[in-house]
């Protein structure tokens, strides 16, 4: 017998499409944006810090509690105190830390799925992707929340030298990529440091340099060589960190005196300052490689894979002409007919797929806090940051400087798949049980509410036939869950 | 809401043609008849060559050094200085006899018998083409196949010698919860492992979720890229209860997944090449405990190996290879930082073994890489190229133009 072929209809209307490809998805419960108005709207009056990241505690609360942890374990070993207690204060310490960035990870992702404003929370994300840090160690950890909350969200909506500039000079992007122990070559700590006995031994290290042309702004093909990418770690030599406080703090000593040629242009001097480097990110801003990178890097996250050149190019140009205000280049995307003509050939990546499915069902946050175990230590919550986990979008941990990919060949891989469909049917579950939001439904209107924020008013005839007819209303969500409609945006 | 679809549930539960050019089910009741388990008489044509290969990713570049140690060579001890191993007799930091020249670390005991049956070699000074010393773009170099890290291709070299040995039979087996990049790619796999597991959704649920993805095959939209997945992920959930494995400890885990790829491998119509990755070489601190735990480690999934693949080990090779190696001289921390050449380690029943290939440069300072690490001699890509022509039948041309691009194709002689 042979078998009809599904339909492959991508069916939505312009307000599902509005809230499933600029936000994260349609809610269930919270209202949603509609029109492309409201995503002007949600640029022009973002929700800056949705309640979940607004209550975390500030980075000087932190440094507070490690600080006294130090002091501790400073006087226990002055009072030559058994290791095994000094040993005990240091772990608490660490599980402090990392307990602290399980909760911050979770706030995260609340944020994304509470936020009155989803297109700027995407783009919240989007910038802390493209300007990636990773917390690497305990030091990372300790600003890596602090990152996004100072150095992204209050810029996603301004100019991009002062998004730029605020990354490059924070703690958790100099701490990850080692730029806060770099030196320049003949810069006053290397001439010292012979009289020294220290065994410290600080060298010039061109991460930063390397990733802030490769990565941040000029990109791959950015026309820069090898010997810019040295003398950019040499301009930026001297950015480093004040441990006490963990934050920014220029070491003169550190700097390298002497001018270098970056690009073709003169940087830097004796006259050892900041404003050596903020030369160059204003000039790094205002390249037309870096307007093209940036241009290509929304083009592939809103529109496809592989964006038709001719927008790429349109959006560049917007970036240059405006000096690199994003809200322009923003609202230039949402002009182009591509995006709402191309909805369905992006996947969600794992993020945005738990993100849109608890929304989806209307999940309640207060189920989507981390586990506390009997040890102390908190546990991810295996329906959110604990499947993002499996899923390889581990928050906080990229696997490397150009964050995660944005493409769907990445993440469409049989784990991959397994993972999400394991998730879906773990959410449905949970859904249908006593206390959950699709318990009392006598007559499905949640679940068919649910079914549509999946499927869309108006599925393919067959797709909605394979879902409607599964033998239970929990087989029947997760269906919906794992449809490659709700796989796509 | 709940209707009788009962003919929709059959076509969904059919036996449809996968890419694979047998029904799904068929292709593991195969497997399993062909394991002599009994489930079914189906048999199945030849895959046509008896060779396995299996890739051990060690990741975090493995200090080589201190794993194949050439004592006898005299900068050995002065580089190493607090981190050394003792030349061969009976103190407890001495290393295992190989050649009179290098040793094996200690940890390596269970292992060492193999050496003497030719069943273990060693390449101490090969590379990949990177020179810098970052772990994701050392590890991205390596399992692109190319010479460059980013903006080299973005499958990996293990996947497209998948397709190039294609004639539709699922050659590929990745283990691990997550697909590794020199494994991912278009061509066909299965991935094992015991939390990949889809018998929590019923089999209605699944024969649904078929159809719903089968009729997702428009080139705009994934061009059936979930489909497939599905089909693998499917397909992969099934062995694993054809293996019957069940969760484990976390320090098991490793050893787990040897087990069920050696068993699995061990199939005479099944996947032929494997690939896992164990983590944790990165040892920039207090390096004797750790690297001496993972190596034990490393012997263990070997060991595991090679019990499960029973008769096919005579078919096997296993290359464990690592990104980058370390420093040749010890940092202020009783460890070693990021290196350049490496040591390959060579396992299996087909394998010219009981021999240390390549040219050893020696650790005098002035034969040191940039003054500080051991100098490569050899392409890893060659030995891994290597593997593949004698084994496999992979042409060189396909060698050095799809599957290691760049490459210059040298052999070592290692398998025959």
């Amino acid at each position: 017998m042979t078998t009809p072929p599904l339909l492959q209809t991508w069916d939505f209307d312009t307000a599902e499409i509005v809230a499933m490809r600029f936000g994260y998805g349609v809610d269930g419960v919270r209202p949603n944006p509609t029109h492309k108005d409201d995503l002007i709207h949600h640029i022009k009056n973002p929700e800056r810090f949705p309640p979940s990241v607004a209550n975390r505690p500030p980075l000087a609360e932190r440094v507070a509690i490690v600080r006294g942890y130090r002091d501790t374990i400073s006087a226990l070993r002055m009072e030559k105190a058994p290791a095994k207690q000094v040993k005990n204060i240091a772990n608490t310490q660490k599980i402090y830390i990392r307990n602290t960035l399980v909760q911050d990870a979770h706030a995260r992702f609340n944020a994304a799925v509470e936020s009155r404003t989803p297109f700027f929370e995407r783009l919240v994300f989007f910038w802390a992707d493209h300007f990636s840090v990773s917390a690497k160690n305990n030091a990372v950890s300790m600003v890596a929340f602090d990152y996004e909350q100072t150095a992204i969200r209050p810029y996603v909506d301004g100019y991009f030298y002062d998004m730029l500039h605020a990354v490059i000079g924070h703690p958790a992007m100099l701490m990850f990529l080692d730029n806060h122990v770099s030196v320049g070559p003949n810069s006053r700590y290397i001439k010292n440091r012979k009289k020294s006995k220290t065994k410290k031994h600080y060298g010039l290290n061109e991460n930063l340099g390397r990733e802030l042309l490769e990565l941040h702004t000029l990109g791959v093909r950015g026309g820069y060589t090898q010997a810019d990418v040295t003398h950019t770690g040499q301009l930026l030599s001297g950015w480093s960190v004040d441990k006490k406080t963990y934050t920014f703090q220029f070491r003169s000593d550190f700097a390298e005196p002497n001018r270098t040629v970056i690009m073709g242009k003169t940087y830097g001097g004796s006259d050892v300052s900041i404003t050596h480097m903020q030369d160059l990110l204003r000039d790094l801003s205002r390249h037309p490689k870096t307007a093209e990178f940036i241009a290509l890097k929304l083009a592939r996250h809103f529109i496809s894979d592989n964006p038709p050149s001719h927008v790429v190019n349109h959006l560049a140009t917007v970036f240059l002409n405006t000096d690199g205000h994003l809200p322009s280049v923003y609202m230039a995307l949402l002009d182009t007919p591509e995006v709402w003509t191309t909805f369905g050939q992006k996947t969600k990546r794992p993020f945005d797929y738990l993100v849109s499915g608890i929304k989806a069902t209307g999940y309640p946050l207060q189920e989507l806090q981390p586990i506390k175990t009997k040890t102390g230590r908190l546990r991810n919550n295996p329906l959110s940051v604990g499947m993002l986990k499996s899923l390889n979008q581990i928050l906080y941990h990229v696997s490397g400087p150009n964050g995660w990919s944005d493409m769907g060949q990445d993440w469409i891989t049989p784990p991959g798949i397994t993972y999400r469909l394991v998730w879906a049917s773990r959410l449905a579950k949970r859904c249908f049980r006593k206390q959950g939001p699709l318990a009392q439904d006598r007559k499905n209107q949640k679940l068919y509410q649910a079914t549509q924020a999946c499927l869309g008013a108006t599925p393919a005839q067959d797709a909605l036939y394979l879902v409607q007819g599964a033998p239970t209303r929990q087989d029947a969500l997760t269906l919906a869950l794992s449809n490659p409609a709700f796989l796509r945006r | 809401m709940v209707q009788n679809i009962h003919t929709y549930c059959c076509e969904a539960q059919s036996h449809r043609p996968n890419d694979f050019g047998v029904s799904r089910r068929g292709f593991i009741q195969g497997l399993v008849a062909s394991a002599g388990m009994g489930l079914s008489d189906i048999s199945f044509a030849n895959v046509g060559t008896d060779a396995r290969f299996i890739l051990i990713v060690l990741r975090g570049g493995m200090d080589g050094l201190n794993t194949v140690v050439p004592f006898a060579d005299s900068y050995y001890a002065k580089s190493r200085k607090s981190l050394a191993y003792d030349r061969p007799n009976d103190t407890d930091r001495s290393v295992l006899d190989l050649d009179g020249y290098f040793g094996l670390h200690p940890a390596l005991r269970p292992l060492h018998g193999l050496y003497a049956k030719g069943e273990m070699a060693f390449v101490p000074a090969t590379a990949t083409p990177y020179r810098n010393r970052s772990h994701f773009d050392g590890q991205d170099m390596f399992e692109n196949g190319s010479n460059m890290a980013l903006g080299g291709p973005e499958d990996g070299w293990l996947n497209r010698t998948l397709r190039i040995l294609g004639d539709g039979r699922v050659y590929g087996l990745s283990m691990g919860k997550t697909t590794p990049y020199v494994m991912r790619g278009t061509g066909a796999f299965l991935s094992l492992n015991p939390e990949l597991d889809l018998h929590g959704l019923t089999p209605d649920v699944m024969g649904r979720l078929q159809r719903l993805y089968a009729g997702d095959t428009h080139p705009l939209y994934g061009d059936g890229d979930l489909a497939r997945a599905l089909s693998q992920a499917m397909d992969s959930s099934d062995l694993l209860h054809v293996l019957g494995a069940s969760k484990r400890r976390r320090q098991d885990r490793m050893k787990q997944l040897a087990e069920m790829a050696g068993k699995t491998l061990a199939m005479p119509d099944g996947p032929r090449i494997a690939s896992m990755s164990i983590g944790g070489w990165d040892t920039h601190a207090d390096q004797d405990g750790l690297l001496a735990d993972n190596i034990s480690g490393l012997a263990e999934v070997i060991r595991a190996l090679k019990e499960n693949l029973g008769k096919a080990w005579r078919h096997t090779t296993v290359a464990c290879v690592s990104e980058f190696g370390r420093t040749v001289h010890i940092n202020g921390t009783d460890g070693t930082d990021h290196g350049t050449a490496g040591c390959a380690i060579l396992v299996g029943g087909a394998l010219n073994g009981q021999k240390i290939y390549g040219k050893w440069p020696g650790l005098h300072p002035d034969a040191l890489y940039e003054g500080r690490d051991v100098m490569p001699t050899s392409d890893v890509r060659s030995l891994l190229g290597e593997i593949l022509y004698v084994r496999f039948g992979i042409s060189i041309y396909d060698l050095e133009t799809k599957i290691f691009p760049s490459l210059s194709y040298m052999p070592l002689g290692v398998v025959s």
